[in-house]
């Protein structure tokens, strides 16, 4: 990759030697956007800010190469010039002021996807590879910008969703899609129940669903692709939507869509000033009514991801255990650790650790209390 | 290529004799599971790659998920090395048996356990060949997708080991892209789940390690595989050039152009006369080079896109655009570029298959420094690739039984592998390292990342129990064999000017 992050990365290597010498740890930050993800341990920030560039972008190749402190907003739009777009659809957290924000580094560590994520894949899947500096402050390339490699470990994908806890992500190579050429939302007055019921039965074949949520009474379905293709499903399932042309501001088209606040936690379901919390589940579960009462109930990626106002934690606890899923509180009143691991595997996440930052500078804490 | 002399190179090496380890085997498994004649572990000699060559001390074949871990537990306490196998189709080694060692093979371990329509999942054991997946699951409208050109052979856990792709991976993804989750046995015996359920297991992404990770980590027991439903339609042309450049210029195009086929594969003249003279496949014997162009989808979009793909072609100076009518004329174009491999092994004695990838935009570039390199080594080199992932696979022809001659493909598939890594790409996009590649990684990476992907194996297998002396070269052997690193952009370009 051309570009070696220079004279910053050199910065930010001293920055790391210094605090591994004299055993502090660092907290990585871009814009901080997902502050509330962890119990954030508050001590010298190591920002990424200042590595903001675009380093080599090729659309036909459907790779980009940006560094890890660049906006999300400024790469979206980059790509819907180009008429392409990230699968995986990351959120885009608005501060107060309502600007969106986040970095590509934060999507990385973080690894959330938006509504798209079951039928697109996840951040992992469109990660090619990565440049790095590990807790000794050395600057290390994994993987590259082709669209398979298989020269030594992932370590590319294991730095997505590692929350920084393994290393300061420098720089990236992301494959991107060209965007469809029309999207249509559907809302069908179905309970949700009934709302899953159809989903399963429409996912059997190949379909052009790319989005499926339903809160209240009413379920929302998103179709990408040909005009033709979703006109057929329409008309197939005797549904009416308009059907809006993705021109190459698609990302302009789109804004303000129901779908766009889903993805960045807006709107009025999200307005509640109870806690937030998000239910990660087995694709297509259904949580009936009454195993959640006191909470207002949003299904997401059809049924594989549920957010869900409560006051009540104990209750979401053991409904997570029951469905087989997992809980995290998005919401910085409730700083909570990562969902607890087996031992064996929680063994293995020491052992990395310890080869990746042996001295704990990066993110002390923030994941799980033992590293 | 004598891997014996190698191996010092690579650490200690165990000095366990077959005498001392069978009474301790006996123990945990039935004889039945056993093999040590000669006779017997022949097969087990080499993976698909036959040049290298190291028969097995003793081959164990374990009937149950039980035994293996029985087996794990015994080689972590007497610290015995112990390599995996699937169906030995892997093309670097990686299955090669290590001295002083035993290598499992995990081919009883076949059954596939359940299929779950509703969640478009099934959950198989490691010894399931990736073909018998699909076939499985076609009465329920779905398939898996990662099709390696070694489908009716090769298993599924060799397939993670590997992260293998296939000719559909451009659209589909790779191995890593389809599962959802594996159990495995860790180099202590510990039976663990990796991944989960839901589409995202807390914690750090171990699954994703654990892809391509060829043996080294985790020994894998039962894979959850993401299933796809079958596209209702498939269109498939056959595009006919004049010169490679064109062709390699023109998969850029069609990607350029928004468009992503579900294949995307390119063959050179060599290529194609050998797969003509084969297969019958009907494939122009006169041009340069032909792309095999795959759209699949629901019938609107593959319209569409069908469309588009046509106009694109013919911009791109092809000479002859041929779209498939039936069933039987899809086949047919496919069964030229599924047979180019033993096509092209009819035109010399011996093969030697490369597996580098550079960005497509460097296509032209690596097939005309292929073409110098092979001028300059006096080998013929056939080039049959996924063009639409950059994927290349060079085959160099050449003969065994004349003095020097595998020394010579060998360098010679050296310098194409430094090629692509000068070309920003990298020394393996499927076959993995093995122990075929283990010299190029140190043209990869250097001294820190090497020791960074040390440190990831000594998370998890501290002994170097499962599979050693593969995949990561020690510093020591990059410092004897290892050519200089190279990083894209910091190369001496000087020397690419020849091409
Ligand atoms: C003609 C031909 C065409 C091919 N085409 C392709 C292609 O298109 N795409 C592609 O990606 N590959 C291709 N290959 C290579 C090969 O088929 C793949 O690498 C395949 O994934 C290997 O599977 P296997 O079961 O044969 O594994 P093996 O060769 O037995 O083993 C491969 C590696 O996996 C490890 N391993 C095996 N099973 C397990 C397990 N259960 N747990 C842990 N480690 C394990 C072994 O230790 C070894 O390192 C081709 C090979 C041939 C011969």
């Amino acid at each position: 990759m051309p570009v070696q992050g220079g004279i910053e990365n050199d910065r930010l290597r001293e920055q790391i030697r210094q605090a591994r010498t004299e055993n502090r740890s660092l907290e990585i930050r871009g814009h901080g956007s997902k502050a509330f993800l962890g119990v954030r341990n508050e001590s010298e920030v190591l920002s990424s800010l200042a590595l903001n560039q675009v380093v080599s972008y090729e659309p036909s190749e459907l790779v980009i190469t940006v560094q890890s402190g660049l906006e999300l907003n400024a790469l979206e739009a980059l790509l819907a010039e180009n008429h392409q777009r990230l699968a995986f659809e990351p959120p885009m957290f608005s501060s107060k002021e309502g600007e969106r924000r986040g970095t590509v580094g934060g999507m990385l560590a973080s690894a959330l996807a938006g509504p798209r994520r079951p039928w697109s894949g996840g951040v992992r899947d469109a990660v090619l590879g990565l440049q790095m500096i590990n807790g000794e402050g050395e600057l290390l390339n994994f993987g590259g910008q082709v669209m398979k490699n298989v020269a030594g470990y992932d370590v590319s994908r294991l730095m997505c969703g590692a929350m920084g806890c393994l290393g300061f992500i420098s720089q990236v190579s992301l494959k991107v899609l060209p965007a469809p050429q029309a999207m249509a939302t559907v809302t069908l007055d179905e309970s949700r129940d009934a709302f899953l019921g159809l989903l399963q039965g429409w996912q059997q074949r190949m379909s052009p669903i790319s989005g499926a949520a339903h809160e209240g009474q009413v379920g929302w379905l998103r179709l990408e692709g040909s005009h033709s293709n979703i006109n057929a499903f329409l008309k197939e399932h005797a549904m009416t939507a308009d059907i809006i042309a993705q021109d190459n501001r698609g990302l302009e088209v789109n804004n303000g869509s129901f779908w766009e606040q889903l993805r960045d936690l807006r709107g009025p379901f999200f307005e509640d000033s109870r806690p937030l919390w998000r239910l990660s589940l087995p694709p297509g579960t259904l949580i009936t009514p009454e195993m959640l009462t006191d909470a207002d109930v949003m299904l997401d990626w059809g049924g594989a991801q549920y957010w869900i106002k409560t006051e009540d934690e104990q209750a979401l606890e053991s409904l997570a255990v029951k469905l087989k899923g997992h809980l995290c509180a998005y919401d910085a009143r409730k700083p909570r650790h990562f969902p607890a691991l087996p031992p064996a595997i929680m063994k293995l996440h020491q052992n990395l650790k310890q080869a990746y930052d042996a001295g704990h500078v990066f993110n002390r804490g923030r994941m799980y209390a033992e590293f | 290529m004598n891997s014996e002399k190698l191996t010092a190179l690579d650490g200690p090496i165990s000095n366990w004799s077959a005498e001392q380890l069978l009474p301790l085997l006996g123990k945990i498994l039935p004889e039945s599971c056993i093999l040590h004649e000669a006779e017997d572990l022949g097969p087990f000699e080499c993976d698909g790659l036959s040049a290298y060559k190291a028969p097995p001390m003793l081959v164990v074949l374990p009937d149950t998920k039980a035994q293996v871990i029985d087996l794990v537990k015994l080689c972590a306490q007497h610290e015995i090395p112990l390599v995996p196998r699937g169906a030995g189709t892997g093309l670097s080694g990686g299955a090669m048996a290590v001295s002083g060692g035993i290598m499992v093979s995990l081919t009883r371990l076949n059954k596939i356990k359940a299929i779950e329509p509703e969640l478009r999942r099934a959950v198989v054991e490691p010894g399931v060949r990736n073909l018998a997946i699909s076939e499985a699951v076609r009465p329920h409208g779905l398939y898996y997708a990662p099709d390696p050109s070694s489908q009716i052979a090769c298993s599924i856990g060799g397939n993670v080991a590997e992260n293998a792709g296939g000719v559909h991976c451009l659209k589909y993804g790779l191995t890593v892209n389809n599962v959802q989750s594996v159990e495995c046995i860790l180099p202590d015996g510990s039976l663990v789940t990796i991944g989960g359920p839901c589409l995202d297991a807390p914690g750090f992404d171990l699954l994703a390690l654990i892809h391509g990770s060829e043996g080294m980590l985790a020994l894998v027991t039962e894979i959850v595989v993401n299933l796809l439903p079958i596209p209702p339609v498939t269109r498939t042309l056959l595009v006919s050039y004049d010169s490679v450049e064109k062709a390699a210029a023109a998969v850029g195009q069609v990607i350029g152009a928004g468009i992503i086929p579900a294949g995307m594969e390119m063959m050179d003249k060599l290529a194609i006369q050998a797969a003509e003279d084969f297969a019958h496949a009907g494939y122009p014997r006169e041009a340069e080079a032909i792309l095999i162009c795959e759209l699949d989808g629901e019938k609107e979009d593959v319209g569409a896109a069908y469309d588009q793909l046509v106009e694109v072609l013919e911009v791109s100076g092809a000479t002859d655009i041929r779209t498939a009518q039936n069933a039987e004329e899809q086949r047919k174009f496919w069964l030229g570029r599924k047979s180019a491999f033993p096509a092209v092994g009819r035109l010399a004695p011996d093969y030697y298959c490369m597996d580098g990838t550079i960005p497509k935009r460097n296509l032209p570039k690596v097939l005309a420094g292929i073409a110098a390199l092979s001028q300059q080594y006096g080998l013929p080199v056939a080039n049959v690739f996924h063009a639409g992932d950059g994927n290349l696979h060079p085959l160099i022809l050449f003969d065994a039984n004349r003095v020097g001659e595998l020394e010579k493909a060998e360098a010679l598939g050296g310098k194409i592998l430094e090629l692509c890594v000068t070309l920003e790409g990298t020394i393996t996009g499927e076959h993995g390292v093995g122990r075929e590649k283990i010299n190029q990684m140190c043209l990869q990476f250097n001294r820190a990342e090497i020791e960074q992907f040390h440190a990831t194996k000594r998370a998890f297998d501290p002994k170097r129990i499962f599979n050693p002396n593969k995949n990561i070269p020690t510093l020591a052997r990059c410092a004897e064999f290892g050519a200089m690193h190279v990083h894209a952009g910091e190369i001496p370009f000087p020397h690419l000017e020849r091409f």
